[in-house]
């Protein structure tokens, strides 16, 4: 069975976490979907550490990230789709 | 999946199951941290807990250190507990709190015996507890005899998706099962309140939630906040791990209460649970030390009275006769609550009574040495009064020409005494006597030599 490199917690969400150590710009990535189950692919945009999260399609500044199919705050700079997401392009909505 | 399941512990005086045994040493305050590290040293499986408070505290902040360090000494992983302080009085309030669970706690304090005389002392009675925790032995408990409190180790994006989940998904089964849960961290759920909200059993709770959720925001950080907080929450430690957001760590932390389950009541700090087993928050900080300490905390206070009305305790219905009594007021250079004693026999006979300094003695034992095995109690006709205060050995009847001609002038305190010993003895009709005495007398030895006759035809 293939293991996953990218686990996402809802449909809804637009970010989703690498969950294997070193992996490549470039990777073909087996995404799976914990709520139920389901799988797709998605390419690797950049180097991306484990546990950091990843955007899932592109986004834009002012919208809103969705993990756990919930509101986790504001998109600060361009993401392109299967790049990395963090502190520099992601902020929190309260403080 | 869950039914029947069964671990082994030890089962407490107040009837709670604890999965440790610690004999524990417990600080007053911070400049008892020393004894209670030397003691810890000095015999081993003891376990000293310093901390940094106790003293120059006040009100509300001074009531939960109280009801902390109570907390904690009640706690059933916890066997006995030897108290150290620097004087009685603060020492003896934690004595007289951890023991209404009815284990066994000492109190020590510095002043007036110096650092190196209480920790020879502590020990020695440290090691006597250590000796007798050793040999409790654990029982077959039902899963529901547990009680739970769960707090994120260190949060980044892995505890979001597994151990979180897997914690969620163990509340969904065994609270079910009858198991009390804790959780808590009121300074982690920025951006998941609206979920933690939803899940109060009813709206009154989730009322209750919201105001300790919202005096954090209001009255904690908007009050003191100096700049954005994206550096503080989540923590640097966080954002190293992945977590970019408060929202985004809050979701992952309340993925720890699983999807079925709601929490019954919002209690304060190390406050206990008080509406039976089910799952409960609690209003504490996401620091790790400072939530597990006021969560483990969570004792059951005021046991004693609860216990002569009959006390539900995991499970089972208790319904006991504590004879402890409130000290804090002795040890405060205050009255003394207890006036009565009595004295009885090893056969289980009422041999003496004693109220404040009269001793009324109903038995005599009349023999010396190993004899005192062999001969009888004698059952006096009219029983012998002694005044400890003037006579502490009892010899007034033997040594004074002068016993008889006071013991008539005092004769008037046969009549109380009578009451007294009426009013003992009720109680053995509502609590009767749990075990029939150890005896050496004929009248049991023949009883035991018969039994064994008959069940041996």
């Amino acid at each position: 069975m293939e293991i996953p490199q990218l686990l996402v917690h809802d449909k809804k969400d637009n970010v989703g976490v690498v969950v294997v150590e070193g992996l490549k710009a470039g990777t073909d990535m087996l995404g799976v979907v914990t709520a139920d189950n389901s799988t797709f692919r998605l390419t690797a945009a950049a180097d991306i550490p484990i546990g950091y999260k990843v955007a899932l399609k592109s986004l834009e500044p002012g919208d809103t990230a969705i993990k756990y199919g919930e509101d986790i705050g504001k998109i600060v700079a361009p993401i392109a789709k299967g790049a990395h997401v963090h502190t520099y392009n992601l902020k929190t909505k309260r403080w | 999946m869950a039914q029947n399941m069964k671990l082994s512990g030890w089962r407490r005086q107040n009837g709670r199951i604890g999965v440790r045994n610690h004999v524990v040493m417990l600080p007053l305050d911070d400049l008892s941290n020393a004894v209670c590290e030397a003691v810890a040293n000095n015999i081993k499986g003891t376990l000293a807990l310093p901390h940094a408070y106790g003293r120059l505290q006040f009100g509300a902040d001074l009531d939960l250190f109280f009801r902390t360090l109570i907390g904690t000494g009640s706690n059933p992983n916890v066997a006995a507990v030897i108290v150290v302080g620097i004087e009685p009085h603060w020492t003896g309030r934690v004595v007289d709190g951890i023991a209404k669970t009815g284990k066994p706690v000492t109190g020590f304090w510095i002043e007036q015996n110096g650092d190196i005389n209480t920790i020879a002392a502590a020990s020695r009675k440290a090691k006597e507890y250590v000796q007798w925790a050793s040999e409790l032995p654990r029982e077959a408990c039902d899963i529901s005899d547990l009680w739970i409190s769960t707090k994120c180790g260190e949060s980044d994006t892995t505890t979001g998706l597994a151990s979180c989940p897997t914690i969620g998904n163990m509340y969904d089964k065994l609270i079910p099962q009858g198991i009390y849960g804790i959780f808590g961290e009121t300074s982690e759920i920025t951006g998941g309140e609206h979920i933690a909200k939803a899940r109060a059993a009813t709206p009154e709770v989730a009322e209750k939630w919201y105001a300790m959720w919202k005096a954090y925001q209001d009255e904690v950080i908007e009050a003191h906040k100096t700049d954005d907080l994206s550096d503080s929450q989540p923590t640097k430690g966080n954002i190293e791990g992945g977590l970019t957001t408060i929202e985004e760590k809050a979701l992952g932390n309340l993925e720890k209460i699983g999807r079925t389950c709601r929490y019954i009541d919002a209690l304060e700090p190390a406050e206990a649970p008080a509406k039976g087993p089910g799952l409960y928050y609690m209003d504490t900080s996401s620091a790790a030390a400072e939530c597990v300490t006021l969560m483990a905390a969570a004792g059951e206070p005021d046991i004693a009275n609860k216990l002569l009305e009959g006390y539900d305790a995991g499970g089972k219905t208790f319904k006991v006769h504590l004879d402890g009594y409130d000290q804090h007021d002795l040890l405060a250079g205050g009255p003394d609550k207890r006036h009565a004693f009595f004295y009885w026999t090893d056969d289980g006979d009422l041999a003496g009574l004693r109220y404040d300094q009269w001793k009324v003695v109903f038995l005599e034992q009349q023999a010396e040495g190993i004899h005192v095995w062999q001969q009888p109690l004698i059952p006096l006709r009219a029983p012998l009064l002694f005044n400890l205060r003037t006579d502490p050995f009892e010899r007034a009847d033997h040594e004074s020409g002068e016993y008889e001609k006071w013991y008539v002038e005092r004769m008037f305190v046969m009549a109380p005494a009578q009451a007294i010993v009426a009013r003992e003895l009720q109680t053995f009709k509502d609590f009767p006597p749990r075990q029939k005495p150890g005896s050496f007398s004929v009248g049991d030895a023949m009883d035991k030599l018969l039994n064994a006759e008959h069940s041996s035809n």
